[in-house]
């Protein structure tokens, strides 16, 4: 593949990790597609043998497979719902982070919907479920709004990423690489009419993914709230999954950052004051994500109703009480001080905090799903208990991996920062802000407009 | 400053036959899906099977991949066309 000179370019920092290939790069390439590949074994085992070789039993019937399902598709309400969010509030320290976001959510939504197809029992008979299946029923909704969400996430993805696809077919000469960024710029040449077409969609399918992203963790929670299974018949579940999500996914989306802020060197790009407005909205995500806890448990004590109190127990100091306090130490008592301190809310202080939620939100989904089946409504019949496999580990494992390996891949190919969004940003932010200022302070109105 | 990029080559036609297979395989995708929903409704409807929960989440689904295959189409034609008649008129913000 042959380059224009692109190294004496503004921004040439951001092109770097896509025309040169480091050593470390076949390294952390190597290294993930051998947890890939242990994953992929691990399931083979699953499909020769069943489901017999996972921890899963009678009434646990769902566990690491449906909680990956629930943590993952969380983890996805970082990019899109985040860059939407913040583009509707014209939030200019938005540009360096959208797109880091947006990626994000198209590979989690697509590897949580392969953790429900690993939990097939029968995975030779998934077309009878599209064929045949009840649209009233809860996992239908999920199957039909995980799909619009990932669709509308990955145009969401697109369109913004037109002008940087042809910076890259204007700067490689040849090759495969040429073809596809040629074919994807759709002849994007930068006129005036097309940065209009390129606005007007971005700002539709701004105010289009902010309902389609709450819906969708809505209708996951669903498929617990419309049981009457303990613990789940709640009618505060789809906020609750939706606060949950937020939270989740924007520890995700600080982790990624700092990781990428080291590896490609993004420090002009990725600033502290990034991960200090990002830290701001965790410390409400985490008072919200109390709240809702705090709302959902009381109710329970409070109603005292026998079955509810059996899963009840069970989590606060019965079998899964180690479990419930580690989900309550990590989603509260470590993060909450560290966001609260402006000293504290650093980079280093809000990814040790994104850590800390991210094992903390996980361990949440096993407290959600795993208690409640293990002392069903119906406890005369079956009680159960719940510890995976190796196999079930050797799948979540490839599924994290997979989603760091495509990452990578993702980068290599693309600019993980939008260039464009930021040359803009450089030109056009002092102007935006100094003009959103006038209509609303009082005197700024009188000085000159701004060029 | 930036450094000019290499003049643009002429797009072969594969190049544009191949766009136009996104397009159609989008409008494919998107059609399929609402094709599927519009089969489950069918199916709750001959098996009287609480048929008007089925209509009500279509009534939500197939408004939001309609939604997106008009954004994709307006993108896709806007961006061609925009090339193609302005291409001698750079916009006053910098070109990529």
């Amino acid at each position: 593949m042959q380059r224009t000179n692109w190294r004496n370019e503004d921004d040439a920092v951001l092109l770097v990790p896509i025309f040169e290939t480091g050593r470390r790069f076949y390294i952390v390439v190597t290294v993930l597609g051998l947890l890939v590949l242990w994953g992929v074994v691990s399931y083979a085992v699953q499909w020769h043998l069943g489901l017999g070789v996972t921890g899963m039993n009678y009434p646990v019937s769902w566990a690491f497979y449906i909680i990956n399902f629930v943590f993952f598709i969380g983890i996805s309400h970082a990019g899109t719902l985040i860059s939407a969010i913040l583009r509707l509030s014209q939030a200019e320290w938005r540009r360096p982070v959208t797109r880091i976001a947006e990626v994000i959510t198209v590979l989690v939504l697509g590897i949580g919907g392969m953790n429900i197809l690993i939990d097939l029992g029968r995975p030779d008979r998934l077309l009878n479920l599209f064929l045949y299946g009840r649209y009233q029923s809860p996992l239908l909704w999920d199957a039909t709004s995980i799909t619009a969400y990932l669709t509308a996430s990955s145009v969401y993805l697109y369109i913004p990423m037109i002008p940087d696809i042809a910076i890259l077919r204007d700067r490689v000469v040849g090759g495969w690489r040429k073809l596809l960024y040629q074919v994807l710029a759709l002849g994007w040449v930068g006129t005036a009419r097309q940065h209009r077409v390129l606005n007007v969609a971005i700002a539709m399918m701004a105010v289009l993914v902010v309902p389609v992203a709450v819906s969708v963790h809505t209708v996951v929670s669903f498929v617990f709230s419309m049981t009457v299974q303990p613990m789940w018949h709640s009618t505060i579940f789809g906020p609750y999954f939706v606060v949950g999500a937020i939270f989740s996914g924007t520890a995700m989306l600080l982790v990624i950052m700092a990781i990428l802020r080291k590896a490609f060197h993004l420090k002009d790009y990725l600033q502290p004051i990034h991960f200090n407005y990002l830290g701001l909205i965790m410390l409400v995500m985490v008072l919200l994500w109390v709240y809702f806890t705090f709302a959902e448990y009381l109710t329970t004590y409070y109603g005292n109703e026998p079955d509810e109190m059996r899963v009840f127990s069970s989590k606060f100091s019965g079998k899964y009480a180690p479990v419930f306090w580690a989900m309550v130490l990590f989603n509260f008592v470590i993060p909450f001080p560290i966001l609260a301190l402006n000293r504290t809310r650093t980079i280093t202080g809000t990814v040790i905090a994104s850590i800390s939620i991210i094992i903390g939100m996980w361990l949440e989904r096993l407290v959600i799903i795993v208690p409640t089946l293990a002392n069903p409504r119906l406890h005369q019949y079956a009680q159960g208990s719940y510890l995976p496999s190796i196999v079930e580990i050797g799948i979540m494992v490839g599924s994290c991996a997979l989603f760091a390996l495509f990452y990578v891949l993702f980068s290599k190919l693309f600019p993980i920062v939008s260039i464009s969004e930021v040359r803009e940003g450089r030109q056009e932010t002092m102007r935006i802000i100094q003009d959103r200022a006038r209509r609303y302070e009082p005197g700024l109105g009188r000085l000159p407009a701004s060029e | 400053m930036n450094a000019q990029p290499a003049p643009l080559a002429p797009e072969s036609p594969w190049v544009f036959r191949l766009q136009l297979a996104l397009l159609i395989g989008f409008t494919l995708f998107a059609a399929s899906i609402i094709g599927w929903i519009a089969r489950l409704i069918y199916v709750s409807w001959i098996w009287h099977d609480v048929f008007s929960a089925s209509i009500g989440i279509a009534l939500v689904a197939v408004p939001v991949f309609l939604f997106l295959l008009f954004t994709f189409n307006y993108v896709f034609w806007g961006v061609l066309r925009g090339g193609h008649e302005e291409s001698h008129r750079p916009s006053p913000v910098e070109r990529p």
